[in-house]
């Protein structure tokens, strides 16, 4: 939905095609929310359900309109899924900043693919290197 | 007497500039019977090395000289002796020297390759498997199938070792679960999830796959994809948070599975993206 509260079919949406790939230090702020976390990993915000859902899916390997099919595949119920899950792409890449639009899948670094509890950024960047991934 | 005589000329040496040549004692001697050919004087060897033809043809010989190699640099460092098309010819030479490897390659690749998306290896897997013996083969009819003009790359297979990929820690932490705990693992996670039991699951995919994707030296590679069957066991969430139920979708069934390799350009191959497909 925009936000003159008008429905958009998501063949429609400007991103559809692209990558979705979060780009924020994370953490568990409960077993179904999110929190966003600064460069010296202070709580930023705490995502609403919808927007948790699509901020943990964007591990840069699905588009817009796959995230979509996969929401509407899941959750079969959900009234408006579309507008949902479409609504929270906007608020994370435009407003929070939590989630980048790429052309093309690739790989998550370790710091951003794992929550800040199951590994610090000194032993993601440590894996990294250790992988080859970064000098 | 002596005093007499060496004073004047004393006094005279003196009045003259160090730099100045003494023109008294010997000049006088010395001038005269030069003078007396005069001729001698506008001979001396003084025009012709003066003359301006010589030294200018010195230089101009030497200035093309110095210009060329200033030119050649510019040739030789972006494609050291091992990118010139001319050795790869030859090798390729060599090795089509069964030329009838390469023409009847040609048919078997496409079958050969289903997992390939890219036509560079489906190019070279047709290749590993005529020489299915040797990974050596694999390489080298990879060379005959590059690019005319290679950029500064490599490819894992022409160092004529074939390279075992290994997991990346990330894809390790995520998908290699032991079978018992599966369950408690995929119930913590907040959606679904998709396990192998051990790394050789993905990794003998992985290898029985001919690598021949580019890289640059020194940096790492970027990610190709390619679709292999993997048994996994993945467990589904119909309500997505940690804790809520998840169930045994696949147990342990050969699955088609994305699997992404990277090179990390020092010589390994890093298995960084796994996924059901």
């Amino acid at each position: 939905m925009t936000k003159d509260g008008v429905s958009r079919p998501v063949e429609a949406h400007p991103w559809r095609d692209k990558i979705l790939a979060r780009c924020a230090a994370w953490n568990w702020h409960s077993p179904t929310l999110i929190n966003i976390l600064d460069s010296e990993e202070r709580v930023m915000s705490t995502l609403d359900s919808w927007q948790t859902y699509v901020f943990h899916e964007a591990d840069g390997n699905h588009t817009t309109e796959q995230l979509l099919s996969a929401a509407r595949a899941q959750f079969p119920a959900q009234e408006g899924i579309d507008d949902l899950i479409l609504n929270a792409v906007d608020e994370l890449v435009e407003s929070l900043k939590a989630v980048e639009l790429w052309d093309h899948a690739d790989d998550l670094p370790y710091d951003i693919e794992f929550p800040r509890s199951k590994m610090s950024k000194e032993e993601a960047l440590r894996l990294m290197r250790a992988d080859g991934l970064i000098p | 007497m002596n005093a007499g005589r060496k004073w004047p000329p004393q006094a005279n040496a003196q009045r003259h500039i160090p730099g100045q040549q003494p023109i008294r004692p010997r000049g006088p001697n010395v001038l005269q019977p030069k003078a007396a050919a005069p001729q001698v004087r506008q001979t001396p060897t003084a025009p012709p090395v003066y003359r301006p033809q010589p030294a200018p043809r010195v230089l101009q010989a030497k200035m093309p000289a110095t210009h060329h190699p200033a030119k050649q640099p510019q040739r030789a460092p972006a494609a050291p002796p091992v990118y010139r098309p001319q050795p790869a010819p030859k090798v390729l030479q060599a090795k089509t020297a069964g030329v009838r490897q390469q023409t009847a390659y040609n048919p078997p690749r496409p079958a050969a390759s289903p997992a390939c998306r890219t036509d560079i290896r489906r190019a070279a897997q047709p290749k590993a498997v005529t020489g299915v013996s040797r990974p050596r083969v694999v390489g080298r009819s990879v060379q005959a199938l590059a690019p005319p003009n290679p950029p500064c790359v490599q490819r894992m297979s022409i160092r004529g070792t074939a390279k075992a990929a290994e997991l990346s820690s990330a894809t390790r932490n995520k998908h290699v679960v032991a079978l018992g705990d599966q369950p408690t693992t995929a119930q913590q996670a907040y959606s679904s999830s998709t396990f192998i039991t051990a790394e050789a699951d993905i990794l003998t995919a992985v290898d029985a796959d001919a690598h021949n994707f580019t890289e640059s030296n020194g940096a790492v590679s970027g990610r190709f994809d390619f679709d292999a069957q993997v048994s996994i066991y993945q467990y589904q969430k119909a309500e997505v948070g940690a804790g809520k139920a998840a169930t045994l979708d696949i147990n342990g069934v050969a699955t088609t599975c994305e699997i992404g390799v990277k090179k990390t350009g020092d010589d390994r191959i890093q298995v960084t993206h796994f996924m059901k497909k």
